[in-house]
């Protein structure tokens, strides 16, 4: 590959299948997370990969993804949060959380970055289903549909130079997902018409499908990938 | 019908509240009902955009609190993307709130909606279609774009 690729929030679940892909399809990935347990997704990939553990809300830590990215290739704005509650119970703080998380983090890491990517290099932003709405993620649901909107903004500034997409996943079998009561996980899952939660690596391959040439006239889109729960009952 | 709402009409949306007087709503709190319209103009950094973000959210925690209606008014070319990330990110934020709220508020009646129209709006019609929708009428969870930046393009 022309550069290497930076996966963010690469420390486990989406972030790490989508860290492991990357390499196996070539990139030098620069794993990035705030948890040092990126250090071992790194040194799982072997080859040129390497980890920067580091807080992307602060400029100091985007910076440290900068200059360990020189001209790269790919990124893949992952990190993300959630605090969730009815929006009438929702706290302030919590909802800035999230926002600065999963959004500020997101923009501003793209903008200090995509100046220094190589030609016909790529971006791809995770959204989530929940950008089409959900119960008790008014701020998950804000910063994600942001995201979308981001992404549609971006494919336009930075054509021809840079293609920039989006993913929004449905329910996906990480720990987050396992963890929820497993009435609740049943419940979720009994309205996916697939049956069953997505496999974060089902998630990474669709990433790098957007990132590789094989999506080379696709730009400022979305792709939902839920197992048909957003066109269900 | 409700008659009153708060309306946030910031720099580029002045045009709005005049317009919605003149189609015969009144002034209120957020607790009678909300109009939040997105901002177009002066929007330098991402602290602006979180600043409008925290905003809505204030504002819209009220009005749920109190049971009453949303409108969230935003702009289809930035949906879109047309004109820059940062009211791409104001305008979509607003539009995913705007289904996220009619969910939680399907249970007790509570409707929230989002409008999008052009940079160029006719204001009337915009007004009249928001007291429309804040009404509700059986819509909620519902997207109306008034113009026509919509045709043809992916939103909502």
């Amino acid at each position: 590959m022309s550069g290497p690729a930076v996966v963010t929030g690469a420390a486990r679940g989406i972030g790490r299948a989508i860290a492991h892909k990357l390499a196996a399809d070539g990139f030098d990935v620069v794993a990035v997370d705030r948890d040092p347990k990126v250090e071992e997704v790194a040194a799982e990939l072997g080859g040129g990969a390497r980890a920067v553990v580091c807080d992307l809300t602060e400029p100091g830590g985007r910076r440290l993804v900068v200059e360990a990215a020189p001209r790269a290739a790919a990124l893949v704005n992952n990190a993300g949060i959630t605090r969730d509650a009815l929006v009438t119970k929702m706290t302030e703080d919590d909802f800035g959380a999230v926002i600065r998380v999963n959004l500020r983090a997101a923009f501003e890491l793209t903008a200090e970055l995509a100046p220094t990517m190589t030609d016909r290099g790529a971006i791809v932003s995770m959204s989530s289903r929940a950008y089409l709405g959900n119960i008790g993620q008014y701020n998950y649901s804000m910063s994600k549909g942001a995201l979308v909107g981001m992404t549609r903004a971006l494919a336009q500034e930075l054509a021809p130079r840079l293609r920039v997409n989006a993913v929004a996943p449905g329910l996906v079998a990480t720990d987050m997902a396992m963890a929820m009561p497993a009435k609740v996980r049943d419940k979720l899952v009994g309205r996916v018409p697939l049956g069953r939660m997505a496999e974060p690596g089902e998630i990474a391959e669709l990433v790098a499908f957007l990132v590789s040439p094989a999506a080379s006239y696709i730009t400022g889109q979305v792709v939902v990938a839920c197992g048909g729960r957003s066109v269900a009952p | 019908m409700t008659a009153r709402a708060h309306v946030h009409a910031p720099p580029g949306c002045g045009w709005l509240v005049p317009a919605l007087r003149d189609a015969g709503l009144g002034s209120g709190e957020p607790e009678d009902g909300l109009i939040f319209a997105q901002r177009s103009e002066g929007l330098t950094s991402f602290d602006d955009v979180e600043a409008e973000m925290t905003e809505s959210f204030r504002l819209t925690r009220r009005a749920a609190s109190a049971g009453a209606p949303a409108l969230y008014v935003v702009c289809i070319a930035d949906l879109l993307g047309q004109r820059g990330s940062l009211a791409a990110m104001l305008a979509n934020g607003l539009l995913s709130a705007a289904r996220s709220m009619a969910l939680e508020g399907r249970r007790d009646g509570r409707i929230a909606n989002a409008l999008g129209h052009d940079p160029d709006p006719r204001p009337e019609e915009v007004a009249s279609w928001a007291l429309l929708l804040l009404e509700g009428r059986g819509v909620t969870g519902g997207f109306v774009a008034v113009g026509a930046g919509h045709l043809a393009k992916v939103v909502p």
